[in-house]
């Protein structure tokens, strides 16, 4: 599989704390990958990092092929990135930031520009301090996109956005990246628009990548078995391997299965009980479950 | 290495700040020549060698030549330039951090050390249409009105003037990194330039101030080579650009 984003053991510390530590990622060339994590998890870091506008404290990594130590302004030549809450020169209007940011890149795209200026009824002659802030990441996202990048980088990029503009804002990453086989990254923890748009993700909390799969993977694997026993089951039943979290109230068991759902099954089918069922948990409970770090 | 969509950006935030100055300048180049006559005549006739040397005052007003550098580019000429400098470089860099514009600006494919001569070079660009443009309209008006002059060492004093300035706004630049307000920037890098010109009030050590040497008095009244202030100069803003493009390239956003 060839890879547009290889990290290796990738950290970065601010005043000594860390914000990202020993990160191992890889991000599939085509695909549309979304880091999930709470706010503080260390999402922006890893982007500005891949980026090459941060230095890491220790390991490296590389972008489209380019080392992120050494080739940051060849990786941003070929990169798009949209910013939360992007704070543009205000005082210019929408076209003037248009022909700034033009002169940074070797190509420009003005057609698709034109299209999506009008697909998100920007205003033209505007200033962009008079525009909302929805409308400044809409503004954000075509200046990513004018440039033809071979990788987008979107960080929280739906923020303070209704659906309709979610939506629209969507739609045109999928149709001016995914349709041209080009790759996504995206920080976020709206998992709507991850569960819209993402087809893998990596679970990220306090600096520290807990998991990475695709969304089909993540789903299927992660399972819960509600139980209720009949009297107590012996504490070897769950501490079979793939069992990652029980919840216990009374004779009733909740009993979170990242693997092996079929082996747990069997034995909590073999125990004594009333009812038992196979609950599949939504993106956000498995989320919630990851973060709340009792894993 | 120069981004010229910055230059622009650089040139248009700066220009009412480039069109105050140089009015003012204008002004007081223009004001030289045409009082020129006034002054001599006013000096001659009243007895001021309490307040002036009179061997000073003979100098100044004995030629045109004198009385030109004198009040232009060892007076408002150097005093302006410093000021400018000041008012250009303390917002170059802490004005992007400031309104939390740097983010925007590095993700773009430059790199900071072209943000730094970018963003110097658009200074530097202005300070040069300030101090040339006000020197030249005075050359312009002091023909017009007749008067004969060595303008070649003029503009060569107007040169050592301009680098001196250049040394000011790169400190000023680097202020400006580290310190990312505006404002405070300017209030410390005046400090700090105005500290170095106590050395000027001292008669044994004024060859040692900055501001000595930026009126290029060496120059016009010993003969000196004007490579040496240049020369000093470089050597100064050398230091300050490494400084500067080191604090800058440190800065995480």
């Amino acid at each position: 599989m060839n890879w547009a984003i290889q990290t290796k053991s990738l950290s970065k510390k601010y005043k000594g704390i860390p914000a990202v530590e020993n990160l191992n990622l890889e991000v599939p060339e085509g695909s549309v990958f979304a880091l999930l994590g709470p706010n503080g998890a260390g999402k922006s870091t890893i982007l500005k990092l891949i980026m090459g506008l941060q230095r890491p404290t220790f390991g490296g990594g590389f972008c489209l092929g380019m080392d992120i130590l050494t080739s940051g302004l060849q990786i941003r030549q070929k990169v798009g990135y949209v910013g939360e809450e992007t704070r543009f020169y205000g005082y210019m209007t929408v076209k003037q930031i248009m022909e700034f940011c033009r002169g940074f890149y070797q190509e420009w795209d003005d057609e698709m520009v034109e299209h999506y200026l009008d697909v998100f009824k920007l205003p033209f002659r505007v200033k962009v301090h008079e525009l909302s802030q929805g409308m400044k990441n809409q503004l954000a996202l075509v200046l990513a996109l004018a440039p033809r990048p071979e990788l987008l980088i979107l960080d929280e990029p739906t923020t303070g956005f209704d659906p309709i503009k979610r939506r629209i804002f969507f739609g045109a990453v999928l149709g001016e990246m995914v349709s041209r086989g080009k790759t996504v990254l995206m920080s976020s923890h709206q998992l709507l628009d991850v569960e819209r748009v993402a087809d893998r993700v990596a679970l990220i909390r306090d600096g520290i990548l807990l998991k990475t799969c695709s969304l089909d993977e993540l789903r299927e694997n992660e399972k819960e078995i509600r139980v209720v026993f009949q009297k107590e089951p012996p504490p070897e039943l769950f501490k079979k391997p793939g069992v990652s979290q029980v919840h216990r109230d009374g004779l009733v068991y909740r009993i979170t299965i990242t693997e092996n759902l079929e082996e747990t099954w069997q034995e909590c089918v073999s125990f004594p009980h009333y009812v038992i069922e196979v609950i599949n948990p939504d993106l956000e409970e498995i989320f919630l479950r990851y973060m709340e770090g009792e894993k | 290495m120069i981004n010229y969509a910055l230059f622009r950006k650089e040139i248009t935030e700066n220009r009412v700040k480039f069109f105050i100055c140089f009015s003012i300048l204008a002004v007081l180049a223009a004001a030289i020549p045409l009082l020129y006559t006034f002054i001599d005549t006013f000096f001659r006739n009243i007895d001021i060698s309490y307040f002036v040397d009179p061997q000073e005052l003979d100098f100044l007003v004995s030629s045109y030549d004198n009385y030109a550098w004198s009040q232009w580019t060892a007076k408002n000429l150097t005093q302006l330039a410093a000021l400018t400098s000041i008012i250009l470089g303390m917002g170059s860099l802490a004005g992007e951090i400031s309104y939390g514009t740097a983010p925007f600006l590095v993700s773009k494919p430059i790199t900071r050390r072209g943000i730094f001569i970018t963003k110097l070079s658009a200074g530097i660009f202005l300070l040069g249409c300030c101090l040339f443009g006000s020197s030249i309209l005075l050359i312009l008006i002091s023909m017009m009105k007749g008067f004969t002059f060595n303008i070649w060492a003029f503009l060569v004093s107007t040169v050592i003037t301009f680098a001196g300035a250049i040394v000011i706004y790169t400190g000023t630049a680097v202020f400006s990194v580290l310190i990312h307000e505006p404002v405070k920037a300017g209030v410390v890098a005046a400090l700090f330039w105005g500290a170095l010109s106590i050395f000027g009030f001292f008669k044994a050590a004024a060859p040692f101030s900055f501001f000595y040497q930026m009126k290029a008095v060496p120059y016009w009244l010993y003969g000196q080579s004007p490579l040496v202030p240049l020369g000093i100069f470089l050597v100064i803003y050398v230091i300050l650009f490494r400084t500067g493009v080191f604090f800058w390239s440190q800065r995480e956003f």
